[in-house]
């Protein structure tokens, strides 16, 4: 017992020092100005972090598996255990496979999906955990408007009606994040056919500074026209090495070729992290 | 006499049990042995010179054959129905026996029929499965292969299963559950105990540090990727993460150094019942048992000062491990750390003292210096045969990591108990927890990412081991025998 008498100033110096930092880091991210979009690197599958400069935070897909917590831990501050909204775009397990365990090592306000359900066991697993942990649930069937605060909204575009029965890639969720001259479109899988309709019914209203390809630059996804109208500086395709589907395809990266459409690509760049404020992109890579 | 007998019967029948993993001797191999070990008997009996040296030789054949025996013998209880199904589609169905192992992309299952026989199983992460499930497995019946390593190692994966009596997988598989609570009622809530506290630390602490608290706490270390288990590798420190006395060790000395101030037999009982409450906590299973049982020798040897006996201790309780199962010899890395750290921590940490007594006593952190660079030292000749893999940096990352482990485990655990309590109050304890954890993954990474971290030697023998072994014990006798002359 001597000893730990000895050191009592030692500990209380090293535990005020401990809070110290605690405090400051805490400041510097809540103030931190700007909107962060970070699409992480989860190997084959999306996962796509969005911190607003409030701090309001959106998950949109949790990858395969379980490698979505490692990026995580890296993009988020260490105290923060919270995400206020997480998105399901579709079904699919490269999609949701990592949100069962997001659901149960984080706290969660809203989960966002569709009606376009699936048979799957993460599915089913997903579903027993929103009801057991009480977690409010949204399903897209209109569009919509969600803020994530700090100025920053989300505006859903797709789908436009219930979608019960629904192939689910063709259900994805599509979204355009809005912060002041900067957008962003999110549209998950969603193959060409779907991608038409958006072009029909909001035009130019698609044109935003980043694309993440559809399906993963599958050539299912991101058509010429499509692609002209978004018309995006950026290009990302979030897909693993080695994958079994061949992603992405080389027809659609000639496609952005063509458009002189920059392609960044998480397998060769790892978590690509944009920061904007309002005015201006910048490009990090983890 | 005594004492030359006990070390010649532990030597024979190691001997014994280690040729036969090596090479397949068979039942006659024994007999014949055994017969030469008589006549060895005989003749030293009737011959009246050097008669108890020959008496030796003959103790020593014998155990050699018992040795042998052992190991012969080992799988004659199961039955082998499934050998005529390699190569089909077959539908199976058991009962989960052991904790599943969750891998970032499908989880692992041993699976026991009724017939007593396991099959391993390669199934989806979803459903969640547990030890005790009743599950229906549908896929192509296989043998295991061996394989080589990233390190171009030959891995003998059939020997590694077979120690758990696994003969037969099914990679691919499609399971389903169809109810649960068959396993042992006692296990099933150690596991419970478990699995709810992995939960606390994994809403309480980010990965990658929640993944590292539960590999040192509970050996948990699948869920840190395998890119963190290369750097670890290449660190030389992925052996904190496998459950092994060490870490079962440095869990009950942390407690006796709390309780120093208490007479010296409260502290050891205290330190005896955290290595029992923590094989409880892990699960209780064979690996874990045996860890626990070193590690009561190391705070025993460490207490009593007796190193001939505790010495003689170890061997002896190694020797009754190996009569329980004779493959860990071989084919079980847990057994073969603990048994070679543990004695690195009797015989190798006093002479390594003398050396290091520039390093300040307080906080303990000469006794962990020594104990690392002692086990370090003794076990690196092993670890060169088994993994290939020499770890150019292995000291100075484990000099860095090895003195704060104790401190995140008590921290580590404590976190996860409060939380059980309230999460507000175990979040300063989290942040605490998660510096440290922090810490220690930067110094992995930053020894991983170095040039030259990990020379490749692909093929050390394990004739130069022994050897290295051979010389290492006939050094550490010597000092001890000057010292007693002294």
């Amino acid at each position: 017992m001597k000893h730990v008498k000895q050191n009592l100033k030692l500990y209380f110096l090293t535990f005020l020092f401990a809070i110290n930092v605690v405090i400051f880091s805490a400041l510097y991210y809540i103030t931190a100005p700007g909107l962060t979009v970070a699409f992480l690197d989860v190997g084959q599958g999306d996962a796509i972090l969005v911190t607003a400069p409030g701090g309001g935070q959106m998950l949109v897909d949790g990858g395969a598996n379980n490698s979505v917590l490692r990026e995580l831990g890296k993009a988020m501050p260490f105290y923060d255990r919270s995400i206020d909204v997480v998105l399901a775009t579709h079904a699919d397990q490269d999609h949701i496979g990592g949100l069962v365990e997001v659901l149960k090592r984080f706290k969660v306000d809203l989960f966002i999906r569709t009606n376009a359900t699936s048979s799957s066991a993460v599915y089913g697993e997903l579903e027993n955990l929103i009801k057991e942990k009480n977690i409010k649930e949204e399903i897209i069937s209109a569009p919509e408007i969600l803020t994530l605060g700090g100025g920053v909204e989300f505006d859903i575009l797709f789908p436009v009606q219930d979608t019960s029965g629904w192939e689910t890639n063709e259900a994805s969720i599509v979204g355009k994040l809005i912060y002041g001259k900067n957008s962003f479109l999110l549209t998950g899988d969603l193959p060409q056919k779907m991608e038409k309709f958006l072009v029909s019914r909001y035009g130019s209203f698609l044109t935003s500074d980043v694309l993440k390809a559809g399906h993963h630059g599958s050539k299912t996804a991101s058509a010429e026209l499509f692609v002209a109208v978004v018309s995006p500086a950026y290009s990302i395709i979030s897909a693993g090495l080695d994958n079994k589907y061949g992603h992405p395809n080389q027809e659609v990266l000639d496609i952005f070729a063509r458009f002189k459409k920059e392609v960044l690509q998480t397998l060769s760049l790892g978590t690509i992290i944009f920061h904007s404020d309002g005015q201006n992109l910048k490009i990090i890579y983890d | 006499m005594n004492n030359k007998f006990f070390y010649i019967l532990v030597a024979g029948f190691t001997l014994g049990i280690l040729f036969s993993s090596f090479l397949k001797l068979g039942f006659s191999f024994f007999l014949f042995l055994l017969i030469l070990s008589v006549l060895v008997f005989i003749f030293g009996y009737f011959l009246a010179q050097r008669r108890s040296t020959i008496i030796l030789l003959a103790i020593f054949i014998l155990s050699l054959a018992l040795g042998i025996l052992r190991y012969e013998i080992k799988d004659i209880h199961l039955t082998d129905s499934l050998a005529p199904l390699v190569g089909q589609k077959i539908i199976l169905t058991g009962i989960i026996t052991d904790e599943p192992n969750i891998k970032d992309k499908s989880a692992q299952l041993t699976v026991i029929k009724e017939t007593g026989e396991k099959v391993l199983i390669m199934a989806p992460l979803f459903p969640e499965f547990k030890y005790g499930d009743l599950i229906e497995v549908v896929g192509k019946l296989e043998k295991p292969d061996n394989f080589e390593t990233d390190n171009g190692k030959d891995f003998d994966y059939i020997g590694f299963l077979a120690k758990e009596d696994i003969y037969y997988q099914i990679s691919f598989a499609e399971v389903k559950i169809i109810s649960s609570g068959h396993g042992s009622w006692l296990k099933e809530k150690m596991f419970n105990l478990k699995n709810a506290f992995i939960k606390k630390i994994n809403f309480l602490i980010k990965e990658p540090e929640s993944s590292l608290l539960n590999g040192l706490l509970l050996g948990a270390k699948n869920s840190l990727g395998v890119e963190w288990q290369d750097d670890f590798r290449t660190a030389g420190v992925s052996h904190i993460v496998a459950l092994s006395g060490y870490n079962i060790t440095i869990v009950a000395v942390g407690i006796m150094a709390i309780l120093a101030f208490l007479p010296s037999a409260f502290s050891l009982s205290f330190g005896i019942l955290g290595i029992i409450f923590f094989a409880v906590m892990t699960g209780g299973t064979a690996t874990v048992i045996r860890a626990a049982i070193m590690a009561l020798l190391v705070i025993l040897a460490r207490q009593t000062n007796r190193k001939y006996d505790i010495t003689r201790a170890l061997l002896l309780a190694g020797t009754f491990m190996l009569v329980q199962n004779p493959k860990i010899l071989v084919f079980d890395l847990s057994f073969q750390l603990s048994f070679l750290a543990t004695l690195a921590l009797i015989l190798v940490s006093p002479l390594v003292e003398k050396h290091l007594t520039f390093i300040p006593e307080k906080f303990h952190l000469r006794e962990l210096a020594v104990a690392t660079v002692a086990t370090q030292i003794f076990v690196l000749p092993f670890l060169l045969y088994k993994m290939g893999l020499f770890s150019v940096y292995a000291l100075f990352a484990n000099i860095l990591i090895l003195p704060i482990l104790p401190i995140v485990m008590f921290f580590g655990f404590f976190t996860g108990l409060v939380g059980f309590i309230s999460t507000f109050l175990a979040w300063p304890l989290a942040f605490i927890s998660t510096l440290l954890l922090s810490y220690m993954l930067k110094v992995i990474a930053f020894f991983a990412d170095l040039p030259f971290s990990s020379l490749s030697i692909k093929n050390f023998p394990l004739v130069l081991s022994v050897l290295i072994y051979g010389i290492f014990l006939v050094i550490i006798w010597r000092i001890q025998k000057k010292d007693e002359t002294r």
